[in-house]
């Protein structure tokens, strides 16, 4: 969403406004911060959060507001971010190359609600990261790249008579006959 | 469009979200090659580029094709990465992969800001999804007696075979 106030209307909204309000252009500034990482990632973010709630709900019994985190020592807000790692790789068995990320997408989270991330710079928490990070993986996923014969494959037939809307042999009255002969000619041949 | 984008992303060396949409409507925060980022040179020595959407011309009058690549990184409209396509081989004959990418531009029907995988059907904006790359990916490996659970969008990108040459690995087992 994109925001287009002039400074005149800024001033004039901020007078309206009350004090405890924030200012306009801090709204704005908010809003630029939103947007640091791009959209998939904040989609994909989005999981994480409802993990947090998940491991809020079990251990505190219910979801914080995010005044509470306004409230908490440092060491607090540390313990729990502890917590919420250990929860993760114990008792959600989550990929530990996904730990990270996680934690990037909370620090995110509490980062545009303009929540103090310091805690997440902890030795301690760094630590921890590594540990977990010496734990046994799982192997990575075997993945083949396609042959050019399986590239052809998929090409033959979407090229044909009523396939894939949008491109057919039939419906291409004004390309060259060397063209699809061509094209023709190598598929045959594969 | 099927054809075209797994053509595409071959020749290209490309991932899933470098040219298809996980979404029916499209967002714009994704490396898809808009219409207009497709660019094609004629024979006439004007060195004048045409959009993909703008072309009306034989292949035989195609020297070029420009593809604006966006980093992975960087999603910059401004910022493409050029890549060139000669439409004939060292033998003056068609290159099959910039013909096929000719018939799709010439058969689809397509806005400046549409994406360059999509056509439109009465106004409607029909897009190439990542998941129809996906079953096509995974049937081609049934095909070929391959395990499909092997096989993604992903698999069409060639750095597993790039790395085994760098690494000198024998042409039979790459």
């Amino acid at each position: 969403m994109h925001i287009t106030l002039n400074l005149t209307t800024l001033r004039l909204m901020y007078l309206l406004l009350d004090t405890t309000h924030d200012h306009p252009l801090k709204l704005q500034a908010i809003q630029l911060a939103r947007t640091s990482v791009s959209m998939n990632t904040q989609n994909s973010y989005k999981s994480t959060c409802s993990k947090w709630e998940l491991f809020f709900q079990r251990y505190f019994g219910c979801t914080p507001p995010d005044d509470h985190y306004r409230t908490l020592t440092y060491t607090q807000f540390l313990d729990q971010l502890l917590m919420f790692v250990s929860y993760c790789v114990y008792e959600l068995k989550i990929n530990i190359r996904s730990i990270p990320r996680i934690l990037s997408a909370l620090r995110y989270s509490f980062l545009i609600k303009q929540i103090n991330c310091s805690a997440f710079d902890d030795p301690f928490l760094r630590a921890v990261k590594q540990g977990v990070a010496r734990m046994p993986a799982p192997p990575h996923r075997v993945r083949l790249p396609c042959t050019l014969d399986m590239i052809n494959y998929i090409i033959d037939l979407n090229t044909t008579t009523n396939a894939t809307r949008g491109v057919s042999l039939n419906a291409q009255s004004h390309v060259s006959d060397r063209g699809v002969s061509l094209i023709s000619s190598l598929f045959a041949v594969q | 469009m099927l054809a075209t984008g797994v053509s595409l992303s071959y020749h290209l060396c490309l991932q899933s979200s470098e040219y298809v949409t996980r979404t029916i409507v499209p967002i714009d925060d994704s490396h898809q090659f808009k219409t207009t980022e497709v660019e094609f040179m004629l024979n006439d020595g004007s060195l004048t580029l045409f959009a993909s959407n703008k072309l009306h011309c034989p292949y035989s009058a195609i020297k070029l094709v420009k593809f604006s690549m966006l980093h992975a990184k960087n999603i910059r409209r401004d910022y493409g990465v050029p890549i060139w396509f000669s439409a004939t081989d060292k033998n003056n004959q068609p290159v099959p992969f910039v013909q096929l990418l000719y018939r799709w531009v010439t058969t689809s029907k397509r806005h400046d800001s549409d994406p360059f995988l999509s056509f439109r059907d009465n106004h409607t904006l029909h897009c190439l999804l990542y998941k129809t790359i996906q079953t096509a990916l995974k049937s081609s490996a049934k095909h070929f007696n391959l395990d499909e659970a092997w096989f993604n969008t992903q698999s069409i990108r060639m750095s597993v075979p790039t790395i085994a040459r760098a690494a000198r690995e024998p042409t039979a087992i790459i």
